[in-house]
C-alpha cells in the first residue's frame, strides 16, 4: 500500500526523542531571555541578534522545515507550558475567536512590520517590550484555551507566514507538542502539515479561504513596501502606514486580477505569490544582512556569496512551486473521494457481525 | 465525500467541525435488520486483498462487519492515489449497485476481516418479499448519494473560487 502524500503527525515516525525536544525548548527560552536582556541592557547587540541573525533565518526555516520552528518556538513553549504542568483551563474557543483568530494574527503582522521602520528596528527596549508582550500573550492563551488554540494555531502573528511558506515542507518534522491531540482547531497545521493550507483554501466557508487568500495577496507587497518605503524621521507614522497600504493594495489588486484572468485554481496563484514573497525578501535582505554581519565581525562578505545565495533561494522557490502545485490533484482526489456511509450504532454492527452463515439461512 | 475532514481525523471532535457521518438506515428496527440479513452472504477477506476492484462490474452492496479497509478512487501519480479509510460498519459499493456500471474505486483490506454482501439478485428477491424494507433501503441510499452530491457541489464552488 503506497504511503499517503498527506500523512498526519500520528502517522509520521518519531525521529527525535521527546526529551531532546524538551531540551531544545529550554534552550529556545534561554536564547529568547538573553535576546530580551540584551535589548534592554545593550540595545545595539540585541538589535543585531534579533534583526541581523534570528529574523533573517526564520522565513527560510518556515520554508524548509516549519515543524522544527513550531516545536521549539519560545512562544509555543510558553503557550504549551500550562498544559504540560496541568494548570490550563482548556476552554474551547468562543465562536468569534474561532472566526477571527487568524484575522487578528494577520492584522498584528500587518501592523508590526511597518512599525519596525517607525520604532522597532532601532529601539531596543521597545522591541524587547514587544517580544515580552507576545510571549505573555502566548502564555495567557495557553492558560485559557485548550491545545494550541490560544495562540500558535490562531492569533500568532507569525502563523500566516508559517502556513503560507510551510505548505510543502522540504523536511517534515513531526509535531512534538500535542500529546494527545485535543482537536482544538480546524485544519490544524501541526496535525497535517501537507494538507492544512489547501484545506483552508478549499474550505466551503468563503470567509475562511478568503482570509488566507488576502494574506497571500498582500504579502509580497508588504515586503516590497518594507524595503522601499521612505521612513525617515521627518515623516509621520500615519504617512508611513498609508504608503505601506498603497503598496499592499497594488499587490492585492494584481492578485485578484490574476485570479480573474488566469483561469487557474487559487492555490496556483497563492503558491506563486508565496514563492515571490520569499525570493523578494532575500533579494532585499541578504545584502543588508551580509553588510550587518560583516560590519559586526569586521570582515567583508563578498557579493558573490550573496548572489549565489539569492540564486539558490530562487531555485528552491521554483522547486517548491512545482512540488506544491503537484500535490493539488491528490488533495482534490482525496477531498472528493466519497466517505463511506455506515450503519448506526454499535448494537446494529454487533447484530450484523453475528449474522448466521449462508448455509444456515432459509 | 470525505472533504477536508478526511485529512484531519482528530482523535476527538474539533470544536468547529460539523458531524459529517452518513448513517445508513438509522430508523430501522432490529427485526428489520434481521429480515435484511436473511438475504446477505458473509464473505471473509485477508489483509492486502482487493475486495472490490476499480473497473469490475459486480453489482453488489457490502457492509463491513469486521476489519479495516481502504478505498482508492484513482491510482494517482506515482501510484499514490488518495486512500479513504473504510472502518467496520461502513457501507460500500452503492454507486455500482445503483447504476450497474464498472466499480469506481478499488477497496483493499488493511487487516483481516469480514463483510456482508447483498447481491443485486438478492436485493430483487428482498424487494419481492419485503417491499417496504427494500423501498426504505433505496430511499436511504438515495439520500446518502444526494448529500454527497451537495457536498461535492460545495467543494467545487470553493475550488473554483
Amino acid at each position: 500500500m503506497p504511503p499517503s502524500p498527506f500523512p498526519t503527525y500520528l502517522q509520521m515516525r518519531e525521529r527525535v526523542p521527546p526529551r531532546v525536544w524538551s531540551a531544545a525548548r529550554v534552550v529556545g527560552l534561554l536564547v529568547a531571555a538573553a535576546v530580551i536582556a540584551a535589548l534592554f541592557v545593550d540595545p545595539p547587540l540585541g538589535l543585531f541578534l534579533f534583526w541581523g541573525l534570528i529574523v533573517p533565518a526564520l522565513p527560510l526555516l518556515f520554508f524548509l522545515a516549519p515543524g522544527l520552528w513550531r516545536n521549539v518556538c519560545p512562544m509555543a513553549t510558553l503557550n504549551q507550558t500550562p498544559r504540560l504542568f496541568g494548570f490550563t483551563r482548556a476552554l474551547t474557543m468562543p465562536k468569534w475567536f474561532r472566526e477571527y483568530g487568524f484575522v487578528i494574527g494577520v492584522a498584528l503582522f500587518l501592523v508590526i512590520v511597518p512599525a519596525r521602520r517607525i520604532i522597532f528596528d532601532d529601539n531596543g527596549p521597545a522591541l524587547g517590550l514587544l517580544i515580552v508582550v507576545c510571549l505573555a500573550a502566548a502564555f495567557a492563551g495557553g492558560v485559557l484555551l485548550k491545545g494550541k488554540s490560544g495562540w500558535c494555531s490562531t492569533m500568532c502573528p507569525l502563523l500566516p507566514v508559517q502556513r503560507l511558506y510551510g505548505q510543502t515542507p522540504f523536511l517534515t518534522v513531526r509535531n512534538a507538542h500535542c500529546r494527545p491531540c485535543v482537536g482544538c482547531v480546524k485544519n490544524c497545521y501541526d496535525f497535517n502539515p501537507a494538507a492544512a493550507y489547501m484545506a483552508d483554501l478549499y474550505d466551503t466557508d468563503p470567509h475562511r479561504s478568503g482570509y488566507r487568500k488576502f494574506f497571500a495577496a498582500v504579502f509580497p507587497g508588504l515586503i516590497i513596501a518594507f524595503y522601499t518605503v521612505d521612513a525617515s524621521l521627518t515623516r509621520t507614522a500615519l504617512a508611513i502606514y498609508a504608503q505601506f497600504a498603497s503598496v499592499l493594495l497594488l499587490s492585492a489588486g494584481l492578485f485578484y486580477a490574476l485570479t480573474i484572468f488566469l483561469k487557474v485554481t487559487a492555490i496556483k496563484i497563492t503558491t506563486v505569490y508565496a514563492a515571490a514573497a520569499l525570493v523578494l525578501y532575500y533579494w532585499f535582505s541578504l545584502p543588508l544582512t551580509a553588510d550587518r554581519v560583516g560590519g559586526t565581525f569586521g570582515v567583508s562578505i563578498p557579493m558573490e556569496i550573496v548572489w549565489v545565495s539569492q540564486g539558490a533561494i530562487a531555485a528552491l522557490a521554483t522547486l517548491w512551486i512545482l512540488r506544491t502545485i503537484r500535490k493539488e490533484t491528490p488533495y482534490v482526489e482525496q477531498a472528493i473521494a466519497p466517505k463511506p456511509a455506515r450503519v448506526a450504532s454499535g448494537e446494529t454492527l454487533a447484530r450484523l457481525r453475528a449474522a448466521p452463515e449462508p448455509a444456515s439461512r432459509p | 465525500m470525505g472533504g477536508a475532514s478526511s485529512f484531519f481525523p482528530y482523535p476527538v471532535p474539533s470544536g468547529d467541525e460539523r458531524p459529517d457521518d452518513l448513517i445508513f438506515m438509522p430508523e430501522r428496527s432490529p427485526a428489520q435488520w434481521d429480515r435484511l440479513l436473511a438475504f446477505v452472504e458473509r464473505r471473509g477477506f485477508h489483509a492486502g486483498e482487493d475486495v472490490i476492484k476499480r473497473g469490475d462490474t459486480d453489482r453488489a452492496l457490502y457492509i463491513v462487519v469486521e476489519g479495516n479497509l481502504e478505498a482508492r478512487v484513482t491510482e494517482g501519480r506515482a501510484g499514490k492515489g488518495a486512500a479513504v479509510p473504510v472502518p467496520p460498519g461502513s457501507v460500500i459499493g452503492e454507486i455500482g449497485f445503483f447504476d450497474g456500471m464498472a466499480r469506481s474505486a478499488t477497496v483493499t483490506a488493511v487487516t483481516d476481516g469480514a463483510m456482508l454482501r447483498l447481491s443485486f439478485e438478492a436485493f430483487q428477491a428482498l424487494a419481492e418479499s419485503e417491499p417496504d424494507l427494500a423501498q426504505a433501503m433505496l430511499f436511504d441510499l438515495g439520500r446518502i448519494l444526494a448529500i454527497r452530491l451537495r457536498q461535492t457541489d460545495e467543494f467545487i464552488r470553493g475550488w473554483i473560487g
